[in-house]
Formats: C-alpha cells, sequence, structure tokens
C-alpha cells in the first residue's frame, strides 16, 4: 500500500474508533512513515472530533427521560376493575338508551313553539310537496309519505279551494300541512300532527285562538289529532273555516 | 429485559444517544423528543424479547430510524443536496476549522444532505458503530454505507470550510454504492 492509498483509506477513519479494522491499520502504518500523510491523519483527526463534540454538545431536554418512564409506568388497568369498569359503562348506556326509548316522544317543546315554528314556516316563501287541488290525491300523497292523512276537515273548508300540501316534522313528529286558497286570495293554511308531542296542546274541539308571526291561528283538538288553522286578518277570518 | 427496573436502565444509557440521533435528523428538539419517546414506547410494546443490551442499542436506533423515515413521508420535502456528482476528495480541512465550529453550524450543514446520507452520517460522528454496525442499524448494505459516508463526509466538509457555493437541490434516491 502506498502512501495515495492509504490516504485515501484514511479519509473516514475515526480516531479511536476505526484503528482495530485491519485496512486503516495498515494505512496507519503507511502515514508513520510518510510526515506529510501523517499531518494530514491528525488534522482530519482534529476536525472530526469537532464535529463530534459539536454534535454531542446539544442538549438534552429536560425531563426527557423522566417523561419516557413515566409514559412506560402509566398505570395498567387490572382485569377485574377493568371489566367492573366496562360493565358500569354499560349499564349507564343501557340507562340513557331505556330513558331515551321511554320518553322519546316527550314534547322538547310546548305548543306555542310548535305554533310559532309552523307559522314562521309559512309566513315566507316554502316549497309545496305536492301541488294538486283533488282532496283525494293529497290525502294519499300524505298517508304514502307517513305524514297524518286521516284527518276530518271542518265542513267549510272541504268546499275551499285546496292548493297542496307539504310534508313537515316537528322534533321526531310528522306533520301534515294542506294549503288552501280562500276567495280573497288569501291562503289558508292547516296543521295537522299528533297531540302527544306537545305540552299545552288544545284538548277540545273548541277552537283557541291566538296570534302568531303575524298570523291568526286557531287550534283544536279532534280524533286523535291537532289542528293547527291559520291565515293572515282577524278572528273573524277564520272562523268560518272552523267546525262547527 | 421486561421488568420495569431494566427498562429504566435501557432509557437511562440510551436516551441521550437517541435524542442527539434524532436531533440530527430533524434539527427540532419537540420532533426529536417524540421520536425517542415513540422509539421507547414501541420498544415497551414489541422490543423487551430481546435479550442481549447490545442488539438492544441497535434495535433502538433502527427503530427511531425508521419511525424517522415514516414520519418525514407525511411531511413536506425541503431541498436537500444529492450527491451524485460530488467527488469524495476532501477538502483541505484547515486545524482551526475545528476550533471555529459549533452545533449550529454543523447541523445545519448536516441538514442540508439529502436523508440517506444524514442518517449514515451522524451515526458515523456520533456513535462508534463499526461500518457494518451502521449499515445493519439503518438496514442497508455495506458498501452503500460506506459510500455515503465518503460522500457525505466530503459534503459536509465542503460547506463547513465554505469551499464550495453549490446550491441545495431537491433530494433524489441516491444511486451509489452496492452490496459489500
Amino acid at each position: 500500500m502506498n502512501s495515495r492509498e492509504a490516504r485515501e483509506i484514511l479519509k473516514t477513519y475515526r480516531p479511536g474508533v476505526d484503528w482495530t479494522d485491519a485496512a486503516f491499520h495498515e494505512a496507519l502504518e503507511v502515514a508513520k512513515r510518510d510526515p506529510e500523510l501523517a499531518a494530514w491523519v491528525r488534522e482530519q483527526g482534529l476536525v472530526y472530533d469537532a464535529i463530534r463534540t459539536s454534535l454531542r454538545s446539544v442538549p438534552v431536554p429536560e425531563g426527557l427521560a423522566a417523561d419516557i418512564l413515566a409514559r412506560h409506568r402509566r398505570p395498567r388497568p387490572h382485569p377485574v376493575r377493568n371489566f367492573l369498569q366496562i360493565a358500569a359503562a354499560v349499564a349507564v348506556l343501557l340507562s340513557v338508551a331505556v330513558f331515551w326509548l321511554k320518553d322519546w316522544r316527550r314534547p322538547t317543546a310546548s305548543f306555542p313553539d310548535y305554533r310559532a315554528s309552523m307559522t314562521a314556516l309559512v309566513s315566507k316563501k316554502y316549497p309545496m310537496s305536492l301541488e294538486s287541488p283533488d282532496p283525494a290525491l293529497v290525502r294519499k300523497f300524505l298517508a304514502n309519505n307517513q305524514s297524518p292523512a286521516d284527518y276530518v276537515l271542518p265542513s267549510a273548508l272541504r268546499g275551499t279551494p285546496l292548493l297542496g300540501c307539504a310534508t313537515l316534522s316537528w322534533g321526531s313528529n310528522p306533520v301534515s300541512l294542506l294549503c288552501f286558497r280562500k276567495p280573497n286570495g288569501d291562503d289558508l293554511w292547516l296543521f295537522v300532527t299528533e297531540p302527544v308531542a306537545m305540552q299545552g296542546a288544545p284538548a277540545s274541539t273548541a277552537p283557541e285562538f291566538a296570534e302568531a308571526r303575524g298570523l291568526t291561528t286557531a287550534s283544536w283538538q279532534a280524533g286523535g289529532k291537532v289542528y293547527l288553522l291559520s291565515s293572515r286578518g282577524g278572528a273573524n277570518e277564520l272562523t268560518p273555516y272552523l267546525p262547527e | 429485559m421486561s421488568s420495569p427496573k431494566d427498562f429504566e436502565t435501557l432509557v437511562q444509557d440510551h436516551y441521550r444517544d437517541l435524542y442527539h440521533f434524532a436531533y440530527s435528523l430533524t434539527r427540532a428538539e419537540s420532533e426529536a423528543s417524540d421520536l425517542v419517546q415513540e422509539t421507547f414506547h414501541i420498544w415497551a410494546k414489541k422490543g423487551s424479547q430481546l435479550r442481549e443490551l447490545r442488539s438492544a442499542k441497535s434495535w433502538l436506533f433502527t427503530t427511531l430510524h425508521r419511525e424517522f423515515l415514516q414520519a418525514r413521508r407525511h411531511q413536506t420535502r425541503f431541498p436537500e443536496v444529492e450527491l451524485d456528482d460530488v467527488q469524495e476528495d476532501l477538502p483541505p480541512a484547515a486545524a482551526s476549522l475545528a476550533n471555529t465550529l459549533d452545533a449550529a453550524t454543523v447541523l445545519a450543514a448536516l441538514g442540508e444532505l439529502a436523508t440517506a446520507y444524514r442518517a449514515p452520517l451522524a451515526l458515523y460522528y456520533l456513535q462508534d458503530y463499526s461500518y457494518r454496525e451502521i449499515a445493519d442499524v439503518l438496514d442497508v448494505p455495506l458498501g452503500t454505507v460506506q459510500s455515503r459516508i465518503a460522500r457525505g463526509k466530503a459534503r459536509l466538509l465542503e460547506m463547513l470550510t465554505g469551499s464550495s457555493e453549490r446550491p441545495g437541490i431537491e433530494e433524489t434516491s441516491a444511486g451509489e454504492g452496492g452490496a459489500a
């Protein structure tokens, strides 16, 4: 091995680390006989040490070891305790489920809320689910869409032109909306739903009047249904269309 | 290697070295700390079957490097120097250079190298691993490791001595080296 070959090998030599390697060992023997090569090796060694020291001088974050150990020491769930925790969680979930299933039809709001919501809907533009003047077709459409269809219309409404209907919902309860046209061109809106969904819903066939969203409303209950009729104008505008 | 005492010993023996390696790769304290923590966490789950402490150390470095590469794949790549046309000749390294180097300077230069070069070079400087051991840790052939260390070191010294104005270009796959 000549000096040139030795220098080639010693390019990656690390003092104190690689000296046991046979190839490096032989190259170092050559360097002993070549002062220039020996000086170069010493210089490279100094730079190697400086880089190594620099990289090793990077401070290690305080608490890193403690964090690692703390993570490892985190108590593992005891099998029996774990089972009890799961059982307790299941019991709580079952209780909630039973409560929810039992009371899911409990009203989340009162009848006035329902009235306000329905009148708000028709006080602005709303989509009709079916536009048809045919009462039988409208009833069939509502029935097919799981919306209340077994309603009984007051006699005056039966003779009022029907424009169509919409299927709505109040909470989880379906609501049927029937839209009629009065002779003066105003609309009449009749909402039909189940009474179980609302506290404060009218309990009799005697209409109860109220104002909501600039509309006059009359509500009553008959045949297991709650009816809400609304229109512009005063109560006298609604009275002709109410149950006798 | 499964008792808490053994695990504590393992952590105390190696977490500094692993952190320095991780920091050399990432140059970010939080990322390096996360890598070290994750490495020991994986050890706690899987690696405790290893019986020899010496194997454990290599396993830890290998796992950390693998985790780094995995995380790296999800990150935006920054320009790094690929070394296809770098000569392996070492630039003149004046002895005065040894007195001017600091960690920030070295890490900045190291960080410009492609990951494929940075990892073996970091182990080359930080640890007393032989080339064979570095190859085993990084799971690459011995010849590849030798080539990457030689070329990476030449490029690193070029940057540290300011003997090159070559700008960094995006990392490409390293095409050098071969089986030992």
